[in-house]
């Protein structure tokens, strides 16, 4: 047993006891403010003693942060007034090396003077700076966490499953549209769930998370309280004790904002999809290489092959071998930035061997650096106009020649004819003059008629030659009524000799549109009809008058004589050396000629007729005063 | 008052000729008649007249379209020849092509385009337009 130190020896062997730890001890004379403090006290902020020199209770004063100095003060305060058993508070120093050191100072009142005021304290000071850093670095996180949280739309919630006591964070509330002080029950929270598939997975997943402890992680709808209906994450994690679920807890996060995104985009993928796999023409994306990256249905249908191997081929694999160079020059242009798209005509090679033509627009995509990334392709296929095309082409060439060489063909029978026409018109004149006895054959007359009628009949073919070759006339304003006095004047024999009446009811200011002697040729030559083919029964008339329809002004010519069988006639009417009368002289090529000339006058002819009542011919020239 | 003895006939169709040939003599104008069958073998003869300073034909009717050398390259070939005379030259042929009528105008020698057949009468008309005046 050892006897029991003195105070004194007491306290000397604490202090010794102190000094082997970290434990910084001090002394206040409450009366007097001197102080007493240890090695390890002066240490915490970076002194000795020594430094310190001379100590009052000002030099705690002169170390303490400001904001600390009176939470300190109430605390002592407090264990003045026998309050508090124990003086404790925590405080800033000051460390010699300028940081803030957090202290947890303790202390208490060991003696009090007579009239039982606070005389000698006695304290510690414990360094809890390390402690007070996590503290607050803890209240961080926790902050930053309440943030993210927010910003992320992520609520927590949990479950106690004995009292069935539901608790959802405030976000959690946002979520669901609920009020902050709304009480809860779990049935409640599952309700919120939109009815259908959502309601069924949460209840499935709930149940086997109490049941078998599952944890669950899926993307449902809910319906809010005030009736949105939103896509939420919804976590559930079970707590499970001795194989017993006592709580579930979890997290709601709203994501209908990046679910509606999300929907929208696989909306717009499928439309982009389908408007480029069902497109009728042909599109497809191709690597600068040439090598096709993508190609949709139109344009396996268009070239035979299956996507599969049109993607192991470049577009050169089947080009057209002529087309070739022109396309890859075009592309390279294309890759120098000379230009931006392209469209050409050129020519495929189908599977089967067949040549696809096809109207190719290219456009080339950049990346967002600038540097070449693909070519987008059009490929529309125009086989079968181009076809068309080549057919109308072949016709519009024989066509052509056909034509060339039917007027080469008239041009030499009219030239050859003629000159033989001459000889033969030539001889009988000399006839006429060297044997005069020759002309009183019955012969002599109907051959000179004959070389008369041949060589009418060849210059009319020359006419209708001339009118062939010219290719473009120029029409002038003509005033009609002269032609129809002209024409008169010039069958004025004929028209003494058969006692026709013409009645000239065309207008003085009636002007068309034609070529003077197409307009004489035509009048003449109806004129003329008219009156060759007269009926013996009665007393010969011809009324020549305008009528007008849009824009075109009509001349008709109506006579009362033969009339024409329309039905028997009508589509050989305006042919060539066609005749339909028995008349002797019938002449076909009149009406021809003069279908082509009113044609060439952009005008038009048609006829009318009634057998023995007349015939009516209508010519549609276009009016000058329209 | 001109006067027609030498006359040249360029032309290729004897029948032609033929007729040419008795209408001339009607006409009292076939003394000195002299055909060709082209324009070069017509040609030659002028040059030969020329060479030998002997008379050129007062008339010359010549056909356009003919082997060798036809009417357009004999009128050619005539017109720069030195001639100090100035014969009738008629255009004697059964071309009606306007381009042939508009062609013929371009040469000043050309006195006449005559279209075939060639009658007795239009000869003498021709004739008295010319000797006449």
């Amino acid at each position: 047993m050892h006897a029991r130190p003195s105070n004194l020896d007491i306290i000397t062997r604490y202090e010794l006891v102190l000094e082997g730890t970290d434990i910084g001890t001090w002394e206040w004379n409450i009366k007097t403010g001197e102080t007493i403090f240890n090695e390890r006290w002066a240490a915490m902020i970076g002194y000795t003693l020594e430094e310190l020199g001379k100590t009052d209770i000002e030099t705690w004063a002169n170390f303490v942060h400001p904001e600390d100095l009176e939470p300190s003060d109430k605390a002592l305060d407090l264990h003045f007034k026998g309050k508090v058993p124990y003086y404790e508070c925590e405080a800033r120093l000051k460390h010699k090396a300028g940081h803030w050191v957090w202290i947890l100072d303790k202390g208490k009142v060991v003696s009090r003077d007579a009239e039982g005021n606070p005389e000698w304290m006695m304290g510690s000071h414990i360094d809890i700076t390390d402690v007070k850093n996590k503290e607050r670095l803890l209240d961080r996180y926790a902050d930053l966490l309440d943030k993210s949280n927010t910003v992320a739309k992520i609520g927590t919630w949990e479950v106690d499953l004995e009292t069935l006591h539901t608790h959802w964070s405030s976000m959690t509330r946002q979520i669901h549209e609920v009020a902050e002080n709304d009480e809860f029950v779990l049935k409640n929270a599952i309700d919120f769930f939109k009815p259908g598939s959502s309601r069924e997975t949460i209840v499935r997943l709930f149940n086997e998370a109490v049941e078998q402890g599952k944890a669950y992680d899926e993307e449902l709808q809910i319906i809010t309280a005030k009736g949105t209906e939103k896509w939420v994450r919804a976590i559930g994690i079970p707590e499970m004790k001795n194989g017993e679920c006592k709580r579930v807890y979890g997290l709601f996060q709203d994501i209908n904002e990046k679910a509606e995104l999300h929907r929208q985009l696989v909306v717009r993928e499928k439309q982009f999809r389908n408007t480029f796999e069902f497109a009728p023409n042909g599109i497809a994306l191709v690597a600068i290489d040439g090598s096709w990256l993508n190609v949709n249905n139109s344009i396996c249908r268009m070239l035979g092959y299956s996507e599969e191997e049109l993607r192991r081929m470049t577009f050169t694999d089947i080009t057209h071998e002529d087309d070739v160079d022109r396309d890859w020059s075009l592309v390279n242009e294309l890759l120098k930035g000379t230009r931006t798209s392209y469209e050409m005509e050129k020519r495929y090679i189908h599977k089967n061997g067949a040549i696809i033509w096809a109207i190719l627009a290219v456009s080339l995509v950049r990346d967002e650096l600038g540097e070449p990334m693909h070519f987008v392709s059009q490929i529309n296929n125009i086989s079968e106009v181009k076809q068309a095309q080549i057919e109308i082409q072949n016709l519009l060439d024989v066509t052509r020649e056909q034509n060339d060489r039917l007027l080469n063909f008239a041009h030499i029978v009219s030239h050859n004819l003629r000159s033989h026409v001459g000889n033969f018109q030539m001889l009988l004149d000399l006839l006429q003059i060297e044997v005069p006895e020759s002309t009183e054959n019955d012969f002599f007359p109907l051959l000179k008629h004959s070389a008369e009628s041949l060589q009418e009949t060849i210059l009319h073919l020359n006419e209708v030659v001339a009118l062939n070759s010219e290719k473009i006339v120029t029409l002038v304003s003509l005033g009609l009524r002269g032609f129809a006095d002209k024409a008169s004047m010039n069958l004025q024999g004929e028209i003494l000799e058969s006692d026709v009446t013409i009645i000239n009811d065309i207008p003085a200011n009636a002007k068309i549109k034609g070529v003077a002697a197409y307009v004489d040729s035509v009048m003449l030559n109806l004129l003329s009809n008219a009156i060759k083919y007269r009926s013996p029964n009665r007393k010969p008339q011809i009324h020549l008058f305008v009528q007008k329809e849009g824009a075109e002004l009509v001349l008709c010519i109506k006579d009362n004589g033969l009339g024409i069988d329309l039905n028997r006639y009508a589509s050989k009417l305006f042919g060539m050396y066609k005749t339909f009368h028995g008349n002797k002289d019938a002449r076909g090529v009149g009406l021809f000629l003069s279908k082509n000339q009113m044609e060439a006058m952009k005008g038009r002819i048609e006829v009318e007729s009634v057998v023995n009542q007349g015939t009516t011919f209508k010519l549609y020239f276009i009016d000058a005063e329209n | 008052m001109r006067k027609i003895e030498r006359v040249f006939i360029i032309d290729d169709d004897p029948i032609f000729v033929f007729g040419i040939q008795r209408f001339l003599k009607h006409a009292q104008l076939g003394d000195d008649f002299t055909h060709f069958e082209n324009g070069e073998k017509a040609l030659i003869a002028c040059q030969d007249l020329l060479r030998n300073d002997e008379k050129l034909p007062d008339l010359i009717m010549v056909d356009l379209n003919m082997p060798v050398m036809d009417g357009w390259q004999f009128l050619d070939a005539f017109s720069s020849l030195d001639i100090k005379t100035s014969p009738l030259v008629f255009i004697v042929s059964s071309s009606i092509d306007p381009i042939d009528l508009r062609k013929a105008k371009n040469y000043p020698l050309v006195r006449e385009f005559v279209v075939k057949p060639l009658t007795a009468l239009k000869l003498k008309e021709l004739v008295s337009t010319y000797q006449g005046a």
